[in-house]
């Protein structure tokens, strides 16, 4: 995965607000059944804060996760409160979320504002104000870097043969080119690239980011595709070729804000503008891929004498627990839901007919959504959007399945005999289904339940995707950064969590099961 | 009119089948009639008919003078008892469960419930230590004690007996004849049982009725029936059954 942001195919990985503002919102959502209540009030509970502090959110790269943590840092300097999560999306969805106040600030480019949002390429830095001002979003002016595509080389090699600018490329077509499959398909990428230098070499080849730097130092290469503030750049010393056609766009690098915040935290994030250069920012990147702590790399841009205490790095304890109470939140609200309805829903489907076929079919339907999909699907929609709540809907829809399904053939699966006794007995539809039926069905039922929870506790990895956190975080964060131990790091308590889920499941067994059903 | 059962031109087909035709049967307050015949003749069609399992496609059933239907059915089936060949009894509960859920549903105290089931054990010859075993743990013949005992917990005014012993071996269903009969006597008990064996509904009826593709082919005491069978079908079936006991 690159270390760099992708700017316009969805890999931009966004961080968002966690705790939504307004619970009683969730409402038309839950009203489901009884249990929807204890439902709402747990979610409630979760999601809702005390304060209401500015949200920051941040694409998902290391370079967005360290301006998010700078303007956090310049906000609580001035003595406003605020919040940075972590989290991931499209660039609409933060867009999306900025507009409709899921945050209040995020870090975006300026050729990414022009081409994606405002679908105005090669707008002014003028126009660009004035069309985000309209929509009540004001923007910083740039930060004083400018991050965008550039070809980089080995120092020694491009000194050998006195490389500085592109346009030196073109007489060296032995040169071996080796680039992302991103570059060479994007439309401001290799081709209209390599037509307006002319540029021919003899030999390209396509390879992931990560790998390109390594092929690089060992000479396999000479030159690659790479972001202008990338860390490895400084990591590895490599040369920035200039642009001196002006080829790449600029994608100089702003805050995005709310224009409903305080004037003071408009001019906190202000003060940021032409404070960081390109130097800076690689050296800062390089930081936080090193420590693997965004917070500390923030602290570096406002230097080393600032006292460190409220902001000393999270311990890995810490973090586990936070990632862990998460994930068993998100699993297990999404879980409770999909109990209290996926079991009325399967109790109708056992009785077959069309409606009992239209359920299952439907459950049947939703499960074959790609998990990814689904959450993208949530995200547009009004009431959902990049939210914990969201990750709920979207684990409680693949939680329903298993849960519809082995509730109807478990109630389906009940001999003949005994069902007819209930009905000869003079037991009253209820009755039987309470004292008689569901009894008999336990052991299918709470295998559908398990199977949910099992299921659940895997996919809620994804919630991360839309920024509601979990174990998710430090895997994502872990591929963002090609760091395996950091991947370790959600992936082990994961499976742990599926496991013990399992086993207390399997305990559970014991308890619901009647003991006449496991003789 | 004296007839607790009376089923007035029933018929039911399931698909093509004809189950029950043209039906015209009472069974009066008293004692023991067996419905016997062939698989598939009818019989066990006719119980279900009165539990309302199935409803008539023509004709009409009375209970007591009121016509079975949804309306009525629920309040008919507490006054019944009805047990099926292989009990019926359910798994996720003990047999002192078993016995007690109908009742308890019903809103019968505690108190009255456990004397009830005391009774009913002494009288079916229920061992005392086997109430609190699931189902699964019993005999076969121990669980059809125990439905029986189910079927009799509401004093029902006519109980049901579809083939009860059909599945027990020899010995246990001679002993289960025995002590339904004693049991039946002693609580004066109006039974309508159907099995598919003459010497079993020879030893537990004095009313027999014979039936054939869903209709009656003649009623009457054993002695009839074997004196003057009414038509070549039931000379055959009474020299059948009778042939298989001699083998």
């Amino acid at each position: 995965m690159n270390v760099i942001p992708s700017r316009v195919e969805g890999c931009h990985y966004v961080s968002l607000k966690v705790p939504s503002r307004d619970p009683s919102t969730s409402l038309g959502m839950l009203m489901a059944g009884r249990g929807a209540l204890v439902i709402l009030i747990l979610l409630a509970s979760a999601f809702s804060s005390a304060a209401d502090p500015i949200i920051i959110g941040s694409k998902k790269f290391t370079e967005s996760y360290v301006l998010a943590e700078i303007a956090k840092r310049s906000l609580e300097n001035a003595g406003i409160k605020a919040d940075h999560r972590q989290g991931m999306g499209g660039t609409i969805i933060l867009w999306e979320a900025l507009r409709g106040g899921g945050i209040d600030v995020y870090p975006e480019y300026t050729g990414t504002i022009a081409e994606e949002i405002l679908k105005q390429p090669g707008a002014s830095t003028t126009q660009i104000r004035s069309a985000l001002s309209a929509q009540g979003i004001g923007i910083t002016d740039d930060l004083g870097f400018n991050n965008t595509y550039t070809l980089v080389m080995r120092r020694d090699r491009a000194d050998q043969l006195a490389l500085k600018t592109i346009s030196d490329l073109h007489a060296h077509p032995e040169l071996k080119f080796g680039l992302t499959h991103e570059f060479l398909e994007r439309h401001d990428g290799w081709r209209p690239l390599s037509a307006r230098y002319q540029l021919a070499p003899a030999q390209i080849i396509g390879i992931d980011h990560a790998l390109g730097y390594s092929a690089l130092a060992k000479g396999q290469i000479d030159v690659k595709d790479a972001y202008s503030t990338d860390a490895k750049i400084g990591d590895y010393g490599l040369v920035t070729l200039i642009d001196d056609l002006k080829f790449f766009p600029q994608y100089k690098a702003v805050f995005l804000y709310r224009k409903t915040l305080s004037s003071q935290a408009a001019h906190a994030l202000n003060d940021l503008s032409n404070s960081i250069d390109e130097a800076r920012m690689i050296r800062l990147n390089s930081e936080a891929e090193r420590t693997k702590n965004y917070a500390a790399a923030a602290q570096q841009f406002f230097g080393t004498t600032e006292r460190a205490s409220p902001f000393v790095s999270e311990t890995l304890r810490s973090k586990l627990l936070r990632w862990i109470t998460r994930h068993l939140e998100l699993a297990g609200i999404s879980l409770l839901l999909a109990v209290v309805i996926g079991l009325p829903f399967g109790i109708i489907a056992s009785r077959g007919g069309p409606i009992g076929h239209t359920i299952l079919g439907i459950a049947g339907v939703i499960q074959t959504i790609p998990s990814l999909a689904l959450l993208a699907l949530l995200v547009p929609l009004p009431f959902f959007g990049i939210s914990a709540r969201t990750a709920i809907v979207a684990l409680f829809l693949y939680g329903l399945l298993p849960i519809v399904r082995n509730t109807a053939s478990g109630l389906q699966d009940i001999p003949k005999p005994l069902r007819e006794s209930a009905i000869a007995l003079g037991l009253t539809a209820g009755q039987r289904l309470r004292k008689i039926f569901l009894p008999l069905a336990s052991r299918s039922i709470l295998g559908g339940i398990k199977t949910s929870a099992v299921i659940n506790i895997g996919t809620a990895t994804l919630a991360a995707l839309i920024g509601a956190g979990g174990l998710g975080e430090p895997i994502i964060s872990g591929l963002n950064l090609n760091d395996h131990v950091t991947i370790l790091e959600g992936a082990i308590p994961a499976a742990l969590l599926a496991l013990l889920v399992q086993f207390l499941f399997d305990l559970l067994d014991r308890i619901l099961i009647p003991r006449g059903l496991r003789l | 009119m004296n007839a607790l059962v009376h089923f007035r031109a029933v018929g039911k087909s399931f698909g093509n089948d004809f189950a029950v035709r043209d039906m015209n049967l009472e069974i009066a307050r008293v004692g023991i009639t067996a419905l016997i015949g062939p698989s598939g003749c009818g019989k066990s069609t006719l119980l279900r008919l009165i539990v309302g399992l199935v409803s008539p496609d023509t004709g009409e059933i009375q209970f007591d003078g009121e016509r079975i239907e949804p309306d009525t059915i629920m309040k008919i089936r507490r006054r019944l008892g009805y047990v099926i060949q292989d009990g019926g009894l359910f798994p996720h509960l003990t047999a002192r469960r078993n016995l007690a859920l109908q009742s308890t549903l019903f809103g019968k105290n505690r108190d009255e419930i456990e004397k009830r089931i005391a009774e009913l054990c002494e009288l079916t010859k229920f061992p005392s230590n086997g109430i609190d075993r699931y189902p699964l743990e019993l005999s076969g013949g121990q669980r059809q004690r125990v439905s029986l005992m189910r079927a009799l917990m509401l004093s029902p005014e006519l109980l049901l007996l579809d083939e009860p012993f059909a599945a027990l071996d020899p010995l246990v269903r001679l002993n289960l004849q025995r002590d339904l009969k004693e049991i039946c006597a002693q609580l004066r008990q109006t039974v309508l049982v159907v099995t598919h064996d003459l010497p079993e509904a020879a030893f537990l009826a004095d009313d027999i009725v014979l039936i054939n593709e869903g209709r009656i082919v003649q009623r009457g005491s054993i002695a009839d029936l074997r004196a003057r069978p009414a038509n070549e079908f039931a000379r055959e079936f009474i020299n059948a059954q009778r042939s298989a006991v001699l083998v």
